[in-house]
This record gives structure tokens, C-alpha cells and sequence, in this order.
């Protein structure tokens, strides 16, 4: 099943170290700005919609893995 | 005992040299000689070194006795600690232990062991004064092996694969044993069904230690009331989220309980009661209530949620020494759905480990996430399909 990872900016670095130790290194993700708890829901569209067209590349890039 | 590799160093070096490959927790390590390892992995027997203790899918890491046992030495363990820090080992690989998210969360979890019967005080484990403090090379060592164990072999590091965002004092060590309660009161592991000969040991991932302070009431139930609204903390996360805790009465507390009838049952269940919250009162001290999350909580019928899984979630113990009125709380990092404490047997030294046969023992995981299940035991196979011995009741 495609699929990809949103996260916040501070844990690009341990996702990536998780990555690799788990043989996907440079494993693809979203990366929203940080802290992404307590916003409303408009305020989450918000950061959502820049991302869409990304998501959709990384879907499509994971749909075509072995 | 094979080695995987060897270092040479100058005496003056070694020190340096651990620190700077990221072998330490920052602070000095003895220097894991092969004679040192083979002194630890002497007293519990162990035939194959190589054997996995346990194995963590989501690190594609596994524990073995030979791992355990170069960290037990750098941590500062004699070798007769050795069957306790195996046993502990043990516990946290217990899929219901939920290893890889304790040792990753932002949270910050302890790896809170405790040890409770007689293999306690033949090793020189304390019980009594500065529980949780400095002093005891038992105590102290055997939970600084378990944080070694998970920085150096399963890849725990700040800031690598251990996101917490403040830690907390305890990701040294914490590590304690349990004083024997008064009669007729019982010992944890009997409280968890086991002969009062044998010893257990405990451990859960736990947020920080809370002190308990009552010191002008003899009432047990004013005792307990105050301890149960400090575990009902609305900014303790696992507030009304059905967590477990370890509640550790001083002297005086559970003197005090036992003389006005207390038992350990009516204690835990009344903890339990007690510490749940309403709603209205998380919204009136800032606390949102999650809605439609894996945190939901579920109210009992009264409307309260509980902050307690159950009454049995209470693991209940008598420590520390007299003083003016002291007792402590040491909540779960998580919810009980998501990790709970685990207990298994201590082989007294020389037991031999549990013979699984040729093929070692079977493995069945149907994925790299944690199960919620809290079986007795687990097994565990490796990739390459050795076998791995796991605690057996």
C-alpha cells in the first residue's frame, strides 16, 4: 500500500536515522512546520493544502516499489 | 566466547575512546574486558553467549546474553547482578512492554525496575533510605546496564533514535528494590502470584518519580486521598487516560494503612477510585479533552475518567526509609493500552537457562508493531533463524 509520513520539521533527523536502520534510507515524508498540536481545524487545512501535490508524488513514487 | 572485535587500548585511553564512539551515557564506563564479560555470563550458565535475549522488529536489533553482559560490566554490575539484569531484559522485550516506543517517545520514559524478594538482599540491594537516590552499587548499575543495553545495542541515543524532549533523571538509572511490607501484607511478586521463595522483577516505562508528601494526618484515608489527587495531576499525561503506577508507601503510610485495616487490595482499589477526574475538571485547569484520538479517554459510568486502568494497575510496594512523611508515585509513561509493566521470575544464579530445543523457540509476530497482549512470555526467532531463549514460567 503507498504510503508516506507527515512530520514536523525538528524530526527530520531521527526519521531519517530510523530510515536507514530499518533499509529504507532516504525514505520520503511531509514536513510541516512545528508545533502542529492545538491548531483548529482551518489553521490544519491550511497546512495541508500546500502539501498535496507532494503527497501525491510521493504516493505515486511508493505505489511503483517493488 | 567469540569476539566480534577486539580493542587495544592504553589504559589512559579507554575512557576517552568509549566517549568518543557514543558508548556511554556521559558519564565513565568500565572497561568490558573479555574477562570480565566471561565472569557474568559464567553465573547464569550461559553456553552460547550469542543466544538472543529478545529482538526488536521496528530496529531490526536483537539483545543478546553476550550484549547484555559487555553492558552490565560497563555499567559498573558485579557479576551476581547479572540474573537480574538478564530477567529485566526479559521483561522489556515482552511485546505488551511496547520497547520501541519507550525507548522512542518524546515522552521520556524510564526504564523503572523493581525487584522484589529474597535474591534482593543477597545481591545488596537497597530498600530502605534513598530509595531512589545515590549510593547502592546494585541498585544504581543494574538500571544503568538496561540504559546501556538500549543506547548501545537497540540504538536509543539522544537525538538518533530517542526523540524525548526533556528525559528525565531516571533514563540513568532507576532501579530500587522492594522493603517487605509488614504482615499481612504481602511482597509484589506475591501480590502477582508468585511463591513467596521466589523473586521477581518488574519493570515498566515511567514518567518521573513523584514525592508524596503527608506529614500531619494519621488518617489512611486522608493519606490516600491526598496521594490520589496527586496522581490525578491534570498535567500528568496519563491523567483520566487509564494509566498503571507504582505507588510506594514510606513506613509511616503503610503503618498507618495496615494498623486501621487497610488491605493491599482496598488500598490499590481505592487509588484507583480516587484518581479518576471529571471532564470539567481537566477544562478547568487548561487541560483539552481529546476527541475521536487514540487518547480518548472512556469514562466509567459515573462520567469520570479514570486515570487508572483498573485497581490491579496500582502496583503497590513499601520502601524508602522513616522520616516526616514521605511516599512516593512513579506514574506509567502511557496508557495501559499502549505499554504495561511486565514482571518476570529471577533465575537464582547457576539455574540454567530454559531449554527450547534445536530449533530454538518460535517466533510469531504478524508485524513490526507492538501487540497489546500480556502474555506470560514471549519467544522470539531472529531473521537468521536462531533461537532465542525467553523467560518461562
Amino acid at each position: 500500500m503507498p504510503a508516506t509520513v507527515v512530520i514536523t520539521e525538528p524530526f527530520q533527523a531521527i526519521v531519517a536515522s530510523h530510515a536507514l536502520k530499518l533499509g529504507a534510507p532516504g525514505y520520503h515524508s511531509l514536513v510541516v512546520p512545528h508545533p502542529i498540536y492545538g491548531k483548529t481545524i482551518q489553521e490544519l487545512r491550511g497546512v495541508a493544502a500546500p502539501l498535496v501535490d507532494q503527497a501525491l508524488a510521493q504516493l505515486a513514487i511508493d505505489s511503483q516499489r517493488p | 566466547m567469540a569476539v566480534s572485535e577486539r580493542l587495544v587500548f592504553d589504559e589512559h585511553d579507554v575512557q576517552e575512546e568509549f566517549f568518543r564512539r557514543g558508548w556511554t551515557d556521559g558519564l565513565p564506563i568500565v572497561p568490558p574486558t573479555v574477562e570480565r564479560v566471561e565472569a557474568m555470563l559464567e553465573v547464569i550458565g550461559a553456553d552460547d553467549p550469542e543466544l538472543l535475549i529478545g529482538y526488536l522488529p521496528a530496529r531490526r536489533r536483537g539483545v543478546s546474553l553476550a550484549h547484555a553482559a559487555i553492558n552490565a560490566v560497563m555499567a559498573g554490575c558485579r557479576a551476581d547482578y547479572f540474573p537480574v539484569v538478564v530477567a529485566a531484559l526479559e521483561a522489556m522485550f515482552d511485546t505488551s512492554f511496547n520497547l520501541h516506543a519507550a525507548l522512542t517517545s518524546t515522552g521520556g520514559a524510564a526504564l523503572c525496575t523493581v525487584v522484589s524478594g529474597s535474591i534482593a538482599a543477597e545481591i545488596g540491594m537497597n530498600a530502605r533510605g534513598n530509595l531512589l537516590g545515590p549510593g547502592n552499587r546494585a541498585n544504581a548499575t543494574i538500571g544503568r546496564a538496561l540504559r546501556l543495553v538500549a543506547m548501545n545495542v537497540l540504538g536509543a541515543h539522544p537525538g538518533s533514535a530517542d526523540a524525548s524532549s526533556f528525559g528525565q533523571p531516571g533514563k540513568f538509572t532507576l532501579c530500587f528494590a522492594e522493603d517487605p511490607p509488614p504482615n499481612p501484607w504481602v511482597p509484589l511478586h506475591a501480590q502477582l502470584g508468585y511463591d513467596l521463595g521466589e523473586t521477581t522483577v518488574t519493570v515498566f516505562p515511567a514518567d518521573g518519580p513523584r514525592q508524596l508528601a503527608q506529614q500531619l494526618t494519621r488518617s489512611a484515608e486522608e493519606i490516600l486521598r491526598a496521594f490520589a489527587s496527586g496522581i490525578r495531576n491534570p498535567a500528568t499525561f496519563c491523567t483520566g487516560k487509564r494509566g498503571q503506577g507504582m505507588m510506594i508507601l514510606g513506613p509511616e503510610h503503610a503503618g498507618f494503612c495496615i494498623d486501621q485495616g487497610w488491605t493491599q487490595f482496598a488500598v490499590r482499589e481505592f487509588l484507583y477510585r480516587e484518581s479518576r477526574i471529571t471532564p470539567d475538571e481537566l477544562l478547568a485547569n487548561g487541560v483539552q479533552i481529546e476527541k475521536g484520538s487514540a487518547n480518548e479517554g472512556r469514562p466509567d459510568e459515573d462520567g469520570k475518567l479514570p486515570s487508572l486502568a483498573s485497581p490491579e494497575d496500582v502496583l503497590l510496594i513499601t520502601g524508602g526509609n522513616e522520616g516526616a512523611g514521605w511516599s512516593m508515585w512513579i506514574g506509567s509513561w502511557a496508557p495501559a493500552k499502549d505499554a504495561v509493566a511486565v514482571t518476570r521470575r529471577v533465575r537464582p544464579a547457576g539455574e540454567p537457562l530454559p531449554d527450547c530445543g534445536p530449533d530454538g523457540c518460535i517466533v510469531r509476530w504478524a508485524s513490526d508493531s507492538p501487540s497489546t497482549s500480556r502474555l506470560g512470555s514471549t519467544r522470539q526467532r531472529t531473521e537468521s533463524g536462531r533461537g532465542v531463549r525467553s523467560k518461562i514460567d
